[in-house]
C-alpha cells in the first residue's frame, strides 16, 4: 500500500484492499496450500507465503502504482525518507512479527519452528549485510536505510523458504536476495514509476493488514 | 519501487531457493511431515526446479494482471478515482487525506488554526519565510547567515567558522580577485 504514498487517495485504496484480498490473494493461498489447489498437487513448496504474500503484494504493488500514475517530478527536489528512526523502528517491528509469522507457519511449538526462526534470522542478518556492503560501493556510507531495505528483503527471502532449506543455505540465500534485490531496485529509475520510501509507508501500512491475512494471526 | 524490489524479487528468489536447497530433514523436524515431502536438489529431487519457475511466473502474472485490472475498475468507479489531485499533491497527503500532520514543524509552515487547506501554493509560502527564521535555535539562525555561534562567546581559535551556504576556499579567492581589483572584498577583509 506504499505504492499510494503522497499522491493517492484512501477510499478507493481501501475498495482495492477488500477486492486484492478476495480475488488476488485468496486465490493463489490457495494454489499451494489447499489440498486440491494445482500447486499443492503439483509438488510447490511454498512455506509460509512466497507466491501469495510476497509474489502478490510486490506486483500488485507495481500494478497499483502503474495505474496511479508517478509521482510529479517537481515535486520531489527535496525527496528523501523523512525520519530514519522510524524506518529502523518499522524494520524492528516487523523482524519481530516475522519471527511469528514464519515460526508460526510451523503449525505447533516444535523444531520446525524453531528452524524456521533461525533460518529468517539468518537470511535477514544476511541480507541487510549484504546490502549496506553494496551501498557501501556507491556512497562510502553505511547506510542505516540500507540496514533496513537489506534485512526486510532477507526476512521476505526467507518467508516462502524458511521451513525447508538448511540453515547454511539461508546465508547464502540472505547473501544473494541482498545482492539480487539491490541491484533490482535500480530498476525503479528506468520505469521511472515512483520511488523508495514506499517500502516504508509499506511496511507500516500493509504489513498489520497483510498479517491480519496470513496463517498466522 | 522498492516494495517490487523487495518483496516481489526477494519472494521470487526464496521460492527458487526451496528448488535448490530444500532437505526433507528440515521439513520433518515437525515430526508430521517426515518423508512425505521431498526436499530439493539437496534430496537429488531436480524436477523441484521446473515447478518451483512455474509457480513463481503463475504467481508473479496472476497477482500482476488481477490487480491492475482492479485497479482500472476502480480507478473507473465515479467517485472511486485513486489518485488526488494535483493540489491535493502540494499540499500532501496528511492535509488532504487526514487533516492532521504528523511532520508540521519540518520544512513547511501552516496555519495551524485553519482546518481547511490553505490557498497558497506551498513554493509560495515558503519564500515568504527567511530562512533564519525556521530555526527555533538562536545560534542554528546564526549559522546559516555565517557567523560563528563560538566566536560571539570570545573563544575565537583561528578556525573561525564561515557558514555553511559558503565555501570558504571559493569566498577567498573571490575576494583576492576583487583585492586586484581594488574593490571591497565579501568578507570586509580589504583594509
Amino acid at each position: 500500500m506504499g505504492a499510494v504514498a503522497e499522491r493517492g487517495r484512501l477510499i478507493p485504496a481501501l475498495v482495492f484492499i477488500f477486492c486484492w484480498a478476495t480475488l488476488v490473494y485468496c486465490p493463489i493461498a490457495c494454489w499451494a496450500w489447499n489440498i486440491n489447489g494445482w500447486g499443492f498437487k503439483y509438488g510447490v513448496l511454498d512455506y509460509a507465503g512466497g507466491g501469495p504474500v510476497e509474489i502478490g503484494s510486490g506486483l500488485s504493488a507495481l500494478a497499483y502504482s502503474m495505474v496511479l500514475g508517478k509521482r510529479q517530478e517537481k515535486m520531489m527536489l527535496n525527496f528523501r525518507p523523512h525520519n530514519v528512526s522510524l524506518i529502523t523502528l518499522g524494520t524492528i517491528l516487523l523482524w519481530f512479527g516475522w519471527l511469528g509469522f514464519n515460526g508460526g507457519s510451523a503449525f505447533g511449538a516444535n523444531l520446525r519452528a524453531v528452524m524456521a526462526c533461525w533460518n529468517s534470522c539468518l537470511a535477514a542478518m544476511f541480507g541487510s549485510m549484504t546490502w549496506c556492503i553494496l551501498d557501501y560501493r556507491l556512497a562510502r556510507k553505511w547506510s542505516m536505510v540500507g540496514w533496513c531495505s537489506g534485512c526486510i528483503s532477507g526476512l521476505v527471502a526467507a518467508t516462502p523458504a524458511s521451513g525447508f532449506i538448511t540453515p547454511w543455505a539461508s546465508v547464502i540465500l540472505g547473501i544473494v536476495t541482498g545482492i539480487v534485490a539491490n541491484f533490482s531496485t535500480k530498476s525503479k529509475s528506468l520505469l521511472r514509476l515512483s520511488l523508495c520510501s514506499e517500502l516504508i509507508l509499506y511496511s507500516q501500512v500493509l504489513d498489520p493488514h497483510r498479517r491480519q491475512h496470513g496463517r498466522v494471526r | 519501487m522498492d516494495v517490487f524490489a523487495e518483496h516481489g524479487i526477494a519472494g521470487m528468489v526464496g521460492l527458487l531457493f526451496n528448488a535448490f536447497f530444500a532437505a526433507d530433514y528440515i521439513i520433518g523436524l515437525d515430526g508430521v511431515n517426515t518423508g512425505i515431502i521431498n526436499g530439493g536438489w539437496l534430496n537429488h529431487n531436480y524436477k523441484q526446479l521446473y515447478i518451483q519457475v512455474a509457480y513463481i511466473v503463475a504467481a508473479t502474472a496472476y497477482a500482476f494482471v488481477m490487480s491492475a485490472a482492479l485497479a482500472l475498475i476502480i480507478n473507473f468507479i465515479p467517485g472511486l478515482h485513486l489518485r488526488a489531485s494535483e493540489e491535493a499533491e502540494l499540499l500532501g497527503m496528511d492535509d488532504d487525506q487526514l487533516g492532521e500532520f504528523a511532520y508540521d514543524y519540518v520544512e513547511v509552515r501552516r496555519d495551524y488554526l485553519a482546518w481547511t487547506p490553505a490557498k497558497d501554493e506551498p513554493s509560495r509560502t515558503e519564500s515568504q519565510i527567511n530562512p533564519q527564521d525556521r530555526h527555533g535555535i538562536h545560534q542554528h539562525s546564526e549559522m546559516i547567515n555565517g557567523h560563528s555561534p563560538v566566536a560571539e562567546n570570545g573563544h575565537e581559535n583561528g578556525n573561525s567558522h564561515t557558514g555553511i551556504q559558503g565555501d570558504r576556499h571559493g569566498i577567498a579567492a573571490e575576494d583576492e580577485i576583487k583585492e586586484k581589483n581594488g574593490l571591497p572584498g565579501a568578507n570586509g577583509t580589504s583594509k
